[in-house]
């Protein structure tokens, strides 16, 4: 899928070098990466890692202090307002006038777009439990993330954007939204960019995930790839009096993090195969060792250095 | 009908995981020939996995002829056992044997402990089959 | 534009509950007058006020507060974000934002104001108020500026108090500076008052606030988009920059204003010819601004006049003129200027710490003399140098009327005619002689007995003084020299009187006492003969265009006939209408012995009704016009002559 394919669309997200800074401090250092159409590109990192400027970067309402944001392979600043016809967006924070109603917020919504499915927009704050007649500063946090999904695909957008969609929300609420996007891509292939800390409830959704790590993106893979090569070893050195020094035999799989425990060691490690895992299993004084897969939020803690912020820290 | 279920802590990937389960779910008898299957949507929607993965499961499985797509109809299991060629059999099984064995091999399993789940699996088989007659 | 409409409708359904509170309230001015116990035409009257006052503060609240919070709220709470992620422009949100304002607001301001207006029968805005836009504007686009400004005033200040930016800190500063610069434009237009060029000025003003307060807006939003504080910056620059622009534009303008010459000239309403010569001092509206020149009929040369100079001699060679700089109290400066040369240009000539009582050149141009209350100098205009000078003695008692002193030159010697009262109503004018030989002051006699304010007339050589008091009238014949009477020409009970000496020495005095006569008197008094003219309210004696015959003016002040009196024959004959003659003007700050020659080119100058100046020969009757901008100004040719 290249780009200089004149034939091909261009990608409905790219970022070239991003870089944000306010005053002395960067946000966002010199980041890269591309979603394809039809791909779900999960954003991971903690608060304060750059992710909210890289997303008003993204949709053009902030201007990046050096490289550029691309929508639909146009620059986000420039023409943001075209953009914006083919993107629905559903923001941190729901933004909506509190004095709207769902209703009156779904025919405000019809008048600015070419297409807008008011039916489907009904029926999704049916199927949510959404009252339509109240203002929507008196609706429950839930109900304000469903409303503002609504109306981010009332218009079949081709992009979906989601700032931690999830935040906020209860178990019920979480999978309601879940489940939503799912829908969305099984009707329309629609792309998806979201920024996340709720791993569990998008690991199954996101095809490519990229980690920003002070700012700058250390992770942007496919996420099969990612979960491919990450693997969870724990063996003990019978060589030893301890059974928990090591020296190199870890080397072959770019060991990320190693730690010591009392019955042998516990290791994350990033470049991981079968047939190196044999190998490495016949190495003298390794027993009883295993390789277990990591689910994406060990994956994340690994690389990152510290756990994605809990629901309720400050932003 | 029974659940698919996946697990993200088993290393293979999502759409192989779909797949097995599927396939244990027609050689149990669970998923009758004939019967419809969940469609894509659905099946995505209720494991919050994305769509296009259940696709690919399903379209590896309808070329396996362990489903069949019936057009403007939706997805069924194969009313027939799938026909393969002995060189595509060979393929599945080798591919399903090295998922297997790496997956025995990561859990530092023994070659012996590794055979005898293979061996419990078929008798629980054979089980669930002689259930269904 | 589809953007634009659905973001004023939502803005307006948001605030709708504006419209009920405004119908309430429209109630309350029928409220008033049962409330304060008024009844009839008072209760009316009250009726009235009251909504005014509901529904203006209706207007104008609203569109105040719905600038101060509809998008600096949005800003600053980050709520912007839901219509930037929506596919509408930011000029769309900003105009939308600023059209529901207004919408709002008179939507609402009319609701409280109907009730009234139909009970009333009003007109839609009370008669009052028409005279508040005396600014010039036409009222609908008064009060659509003052939308548009408080609007934006509103906006910006919210903006830049909740941006917590120290750009507020250079806002203030701007701010100041740019009503400076505003403040200072009126004033530059407004020292030479044309009352049409202020009101230019100050709609240029008001538009260029408009147009920074319609334009800085979208600009600002759509560079500052979610962030507040580029939103702020982005503000002040766009509004400071077109405000600096166009405040620019307006000094450069007014600039250009005052570079205007006499040929550029719409309405000339002064005109005071040298004696001599081509040269007038000529003033009027050139370019919005009233100005002053002295302008060179026969070369278009002119030189431009500072406001001030406005009591301007010529030398009796018409080559050199003279002005005091100065107020009232302080120092003076006296100015001079060489009319030959092809760029004559003013220089001071003397300076004074205290009053200049009187500056006058002598026929040369070569001398100058001018007077304080306790010294009479002598300079040589083109050095400044001191030629003589003589201190004055203090007058005894105070001098309640402003008296100029008069004086000429009469060869080698300075006479100085010095007023001083007596005592209560009767004053005296001292006579002194300043030889420059000798450089010795004299003092040669007095005019005694004066009842009133005495205006003097000398002939060329300053052997007879004529004397008229503005108060009583009494006319009288002096000698020059010792102030001896020689003969007196009329006693109380004119109307008007004015004296003038011919060249060859007569007398002329021109008499209204019931009916209009012109007296010619001899050198020593004499008289010979009274001519009559037509009765008017309004005369003027102007030069002699021929030796012997003097154009007289009769009518109004700006619209006389113009008569040829011929002093030999006693005839008079009309020769123009709707002109008054430009000699004859500003007697009291002229040397006494100075008229124009006869038959010069000031001679036939005349100022028309039509705020033209026009060169007529009395003789011919034919006439041009010279200056001033009066489309069909027809050549009235010949006129017929009256008889008396």
């Amino acid at each position: 899928m290249s780009d200089s394919n004149p034939s091909a669309s261009p990608r409905p997200v790219r970022l070239e070098s991003l870089t944000v800074r306010y005053g002395a401090a960067t946000a966002c250092r010199d980041v890269s990466l591309a979603v394809p159409r039809g791909a779900v590109y999960a954003l991971l990192g903690r608060n304060g890692a750059g992710k909210s400027s890289l997303v008003r970067c993204l949709l053009g309402q902030q201007r990046p202090s050096s490289g550029r944001a691309l929508l639909f392979g146009e620059d986000a600043w420039r023409t943001r307002r075209r953009a914006m016809e083919r993107t629905g967006v559903v923001p941190e924070e729901p933004d909506a006038p509190a004095a709207m109603t769902a209703r009156q917020l779904s025919d405000f919504s019809r008048r600015l777009y070419p297409r807008w499915d008011a039916a489907a927009v009904a029926e999704r704050l049916r199927r949510f439990a959404v009252p339509e007649k109240t203002p929507f500063g008196r609706l429950s946090k839930g109900q304000k993330g469903e409303v503002m999904l609504a109306l981010a695909l009332g218009h079949s957008p081709e992009l979906l954007v989601l700032d931690d969609p999830t935040l906020g929300l209860d178990v019920v609420a979480r999978r309601a939204l879940c489940e939503e996007v799912v829908g969305e891509l099984a009707d329309r292939g629609t792309t998806v960019f979201l920024t996340t800390h709720d791993l569990a409830a998008f690991e199954g959704l996101a095809t490519r995930v990229g980690i920003l790590k002070e700012g700058r993106l250390a992770v942007d893979e496919d996420l099969e790839a990612l979960r491919a090569r990450f693997r969870r070893i724990r063996y003990s050195n019978r060589l030893t009096e301890t059974r928990t020094a090591f020296g190199n035999e870890l080397d072959a799989f770019d060991a990320v993090r190693v730690q010591v425990r009392g019955w042998g060691i516990d290791a994350v490690v990033s470049n991981f195969d079968e047939a190196a895992f044999e190998r490495f299993r016949a190495i003298d004084g390794v027993e009883n060792a295993e390789a277990s897969a990591m689910p994406l939020e060990e994956i994340f803690v690994a690389i990152a250095g510290e756990a994605p912020a809990k629901e309720g820290a400050a932003a | 009908m029974p659940d698919v279920r996946v697990d993200p802590s088993d290393p293979s990937p999502i759409w192989s995981q779909i797949e097995d389960a599927v396939r244990r779910l027609v050689a149990s008898g669970a998923w009758r020939p004939g019967s419809p299957v969940p469609s894509v949507r659905d099946l995505a929607k209720d494991l919050r996995i994305n769509p296009a993965t259940v696709a690919k499961a399903y379209q590896r499985l309808a070329e396996a002829g362990v489903l069949e797509v019936r057009r403007g109809d939706g997805t069924y299991v194969a009313s027939s056992p799938p026909s393969l060629t002995r060189a595509e059999r060979t393929r599945l099984l080798a591919e399903a044997a090295m998922r297997f064995a790496s997956l025995g091999s990561t859990l530092g399993a023994e070659r012996e402990e590794t055979r005898s789940a293979l061996d419990a699996a078929w008798r629980s088989l054979d089980r669930g089959a002689k259930e269904k007659r | 534009m589809k953007g634009f409409a659905a973001m004023f409708r939502r803005e307006v359904a948001i605030h709708r509950m504006v419209f009920p509170a405004a119908a309430i309230a429209s109630l309350i001015p029928f409220a008033v007058p049962p409330l304060r116990g008024l009844a009839g035409v008072a209760a009316s009257e009250a009726r009235v006020a009251t909504a005014f006052l509901i529904s203006a503060a209706f207007v104008y609240g609203l569109i105040a507060y719905l600038g101060a919070t509809t998008l600096p709220r949005a800003i600053s709470e980050r709520r912007i974000g839901f219509d930037f992620a929506r596919p509408v422009s930011a000029q769309a949100i900003w105009a939308a934002a600023f059209a529901s304002a207004l919408a709002l607001g008179i939507g609402a301001g009319l609701i409280a104001w109907l009730p009234t207006a139909l009970a009333e029968r009003t007109p839609f805005w009370p008669d009052a108020l028409q005279d508040f836009w005396q600014l010039g504007l036409p009222w609908p686009a008064a009060a659509g500026a003052a939308a548009i400004l408080l609007f934006g005033a509103a906006q910006a200040l919210s903006i830049g108090a909740r941006s917590r930016s120290p750009v507020l800190l250079a806002d203030l500063a701007a701010g100041v500076l740019a009503a400076a610069c505003a403040a200072l434009a009126i004033v530059r237009v407004g020292f030479t008052p044309v009352p049409s060029t202020t009101k230019i000025v100050s709609d240029a003003i008001i538009a260029i606030a408009a147009a920074a307060a319609l334009a800085a807006g979208p600009i600002a939003l759509a560079r500052g988009r979610t962030d507040i504080r580029t939103t702020h910056r982005t503000l002040s620059i766009a509004t400071w920059g077109i405000g600096f622009l166009g405040l620019l534009a307006v000094h450069a303008w007014i600039s250009w204003l005052y570079l205007g010459g006499p040929k550029d000239l719409t309405q000339v309403v002064s005109a005071k010819p040298a004696p001599t010569g081509s040269w007038t001092l000529v003033g009027g509206t050139a370019r919005g601004i009233y100005t002053t020149f002295l302008y060179d009929a026969a070369s278009r040369r002119s030189v431009r006049l500072p406001r001030w100079a406005s009591t301007v001699s010529f030398s009796a060679s018409g080559g050199e003129a003279a002005w005091v700089e100065g107020t009232f109290e302080g120092p003076a400066k006296v100015w001079c200027i060489r009319l030959d040369g092809a760029r004559p240009e003013p220089k001071v000539c003397a300076t004074s710490p205290a009053l200049v009582r009187m500056a006058t050149l002598d026929p040369s141009g070569r001398r100058l003399a001018i007077t304080r209350e306790d010294a009479l100098t002598i300079l040589a205009t083109d050095t400044g140098g001191i030629v003589a000078s003589a201190r004055l003695s203090p007058r005894p008692g105070p001098t309640e009327d402003w008296s100029p002193d008069s004086g000429f030159f009469v060869g080698d010697v300075f006479r100085l005619y010095r007023r001083e009262n007596v005592h209560q109503g009767v004053s005296r004018m001292q006579v002194f002689d300043l030889d420059l030989r000798s450089r010795r002051l004299e003092e040669t006699g007095s005019i005694d007995d004066l009842h009133g304010f005495p205006i003097l007339s000398a002939d060329r050589e300053g052997e007879r003084v004529a004397v008229v008091e503005m108060e009583t009238r009494r006319a009288r014949l002096v000698e020059g020299r010792s102030g001896k009477t020689i003969a007196w020409l009329a006693a109380e009970g004119a109307s008007r009187r004015q004296l003038a000496f011919l060249a060859d020495g007569r007398l002329a005095m021109l008499e209204r006492a019931g009916s209009l006569v012109l007296r010619v008197f001899s050198r020593n008094g004499e008289p010979i003969r009274t001519i009559a003219l037509p009765d008017a309210e309004q005369v003027r004696v102007g030069g002699e265009f021929l030796p012997g015959r003097v154009v007289v003016g009769v009518g109004f002040l700006t619209d006389q006939d113009i008569y040829a009196v011929d002093a030999d024959s006693g005839t008079t004959r009309l020769v123009a209408r709707h002109l008054v003659p430009a000699a004859g003007s500003w007697r009291l700050f002229d040397p006494p012995n100075q008229s124009l020659a006869p038959g010069a080119p000031g001679t036939r100058l005349f100022l028309a009704a039509d705020e033209t100046l026009v060169e007529l020969d009395p003789s011919t009757g034919t006439r041009s016009r010279l200056l001033g901008e009066r489309e069909g100004a027809e050549d009235r040719g010949r006129a017929g002559g009256i008889r008396p």
